[in-house]
């Protein structure tokens, strides 16, 4: 039930260009957020246009309207009471650390706790041979639901996944990865997916076919997951990653940002946003999820079926504000004849910061590039 | 856990000192100053008054577990209802009740018919409507900040991201509702 679109798709096919640049400003009202050029520019045409400032009052009033939406009385408990039940529960399962520390310290645990730091101290200092072997790299699995497999072994609850090794799910079978302790990955039915390596600064997985939920909660580039088509760089994130039969692969971003690469081809997904890949291609241009249908399509047909022009100029008619995510990625990957169509309608959305000039943009000047990009960001 | 007489309104920070130190009362303090805000967030994103009511519970009890953690200054509203969305969407994935929400939230209004205006019911129908069926970042965004006056460096704390991204994802809170009322509600 949930609203995709969030755009302005009825009102913006019929109103004139002015209107067209005031509308996008209009949600940006409530915060006084706008430029002292964008205001004075929103200020002349709303004097001058009824339904634009209709529009602006509107966005002007959603807040107030928002806040007479209250939620029904709650009957929730007092403060005491609340701290009763949270120190009843809370001290059940963590206690405080000063207590703890005190328990220790007691006699009952004092003796044994020594002769435990004995033990570890004989293990770690014994006159022994250097092991030949280190120990294999492994993470733990978990079943959730059918058999799944590593190598040729039945998963019943837990197990490892050692460096090198397959896990495999059928189509009733679930696994959850542990990734080193930074996070966890959800293996989906009828999933095949391989522990390249996993050590300090560097866990990677292959993802050969399947589907895949990751949530990753750690520095950017740590995680890393290959599929045949692509590379997903996490970023710090939550993320789904599918692989099809023929090795094309969908990236759809729930938190944070991704990064897909591919031999230097590089696409930047924020949550919210896709991107598909194509085995020989790479990854194609992201996109966010509630875009149109139409731009959808032909930025598909760009990317991988050589559309061409008459594919670009469908995705330049329908994009919207946000979609300069895909509109900036485009600026290097469409030909150069058509590269100045793209920064037009950019500028349309975004006006580019103070040092950036379209010559330098059209000739993908990198410190333009990026300059604007983090203006653009914004509206990611 | 010791318990102090609270001499003077004591800040969230002070308060979250006192919680580590073991002081009930500065738990209580702290409970009682958020838990209908609390409440009020929670119902918006799980759309369900008894699943709300036991979340803001959770969500202290969350805080107290993770009461080592809070560092001052860092802003303990953002850290609270981001531990609240947290519990909220992990509720919403297990029960699977993203769509009942939507239900409830039809029937419950349609319930309380008779002890409001009209108009005014008619008006928090649709506004509750609109907002249920936003994507939910978009909706914690929005409630967030025209709800709860939080500021995008806060939102981007609660939704984990960046504040740019919290202010996109308000922005496009505020069209997706704009255009969910359109038909509805006409300014002059």
């Amino acid at each position: 039930m949930a609203m995709n679109r969030i755009r302005f798709p009825n009102l913006l096919k019929h109103i004139h260009s002015e209107c067209r640049r005031v509308i996008r400003l209009l949600p940006m009202l409530p915060d006084g957020g706008l430029s002292a050029a964008d205001a004075a520019f929103v200020e002349a045409h709303l004097a001058g246009c009824d339904a634009c400032r209709r529009e602006a009052q509107a966005f002007l009033g959603l807040g107030e309207l928002l806040r007479q939406e209250t939620a029904p009385d709650a009957d929730l408990p007092t403060g005491a009471q609340a701290a009763a039940w949270i120190l009843d529960r809370g001290d059940r399962t963590t206690g405080r650390r000063g207590d703890r520390a005190k328990a220790l310290l007691s006699p009952r645990l004092l003796v044994p706790a020594l002769a435990v730091l004995a033990g570890v101290a004989w293990l770690l200092f014994r006159p022994v041979a250097h092991s030949p072997r280190r120990p294999v790299a492994a993470w733990s699995v978990a079943r959730i639901a059918g058999a799944p497999t590593v190598g040729a072994d039945r998963i019943h609850s837990t197990g490892r996944l050692q460096v090198g090794q397959w896990l495999e799910t059928d189509a009733a079978s679930r696994a959850r990865l542990s990734v080193a302790d930074i996070g966890q990955v959800d293996v989906e039915p009828n999933t095949r997916i391989r522990l390249v390596e996993t050590r300090p600064n560097e866990h990677r997985l292959h993802l050969a076919r399947g589907a895949m939920e990751a949530r990753v909660s750690a520095p950017p580039h740590l995680f890393f997951v290959e599929t045949p088509s692509a590379v997903a760089v996490d970023m710090g994130c939550a993320y789904t990653l599918q692989v099809d039969d023929l090795g094309r692969s969908l990236l759809r971003v729930t938190l944070g940002w991704v990064a897909f690469v591919l031999n230097g081809r590089e696409s930047i997904v924020p949550a919210g946003a896709a991107c598909a890949t194509r085995p020989g291609i790479g990854p194609g241009t992201p996109y966010f999820e509630d875009a149109p249908a139409a731009l959808r399509k032909a930025l598909a047909r760009l990317d991988f079926e050589q559309g061409g022009a008459p594919a670009l100029a469908v995705v330049l008619a329908e994009a919207d504000l946000p979609d300069t995510l895909t509109l900036w990625h485009l600026l290097a990957r469409v030909p150069e004849g058509l590269r100045g169509q793209v920064y037009d309608r950019l500028t349309e959305l975004v006006t580019p910061p103070t040092g950036v000039s379209r010559d330098g943009v059209l000739r993908l000047d990198p410190g333009m590039l990026d300059r604007w990009k983090s203006a653009i960001e914004e509206t990611w | 856990m010791m318990e102090t007489v609270l001499p003077t309104v004591l800040s969230d920070d002070e308060a979250m000192r006192g919680v580590a130190a073991g002081d009930s009362a500065a738990l209580a303090a702290l409970f009682d100053r958020h838990k209908t805000r609390l409440f009020g967030f929670l119902y918006h994103l799980v759309g369900d008054r008894d699943t709300a009511e036991d979340l803001v519970g959770e969500t202290f009890l969350r805080v107290y577990r993770a009461r080592w953690r809070y560092r001052a200054g860092t802003g303990f509203t953002p850290w609270l209802f981001a531990i609240a969305r947290n519990l909220a969407l992990g509720e919403l994935r297990h029960r699977s009740v993203v769509s009942r929400a939507y239900q409830r939230l039809t029937q419950e209004s349609a319930s309380e018919e008779d002890t409001w205006d009209m108009g005014r019911q008619e008006a928090r129908d649709r506004v509750r409507d609109a907002l249920a069926r936003l994507p939910e970042e978009q909706r914690s965004a929005l409630l967030l900040k025209e709800y709860h006056q939080l500021d995008y460096r806060e939102i981007g704390q609660v939704l984990g991201c960046s504040e740019a991204a919290a202010r996109a994802r308000t922005y496009r809170g505020r069209i997706a509702l704009r255009e969910a009322l359109r038909d509805w509600w006409h300014t002059e």
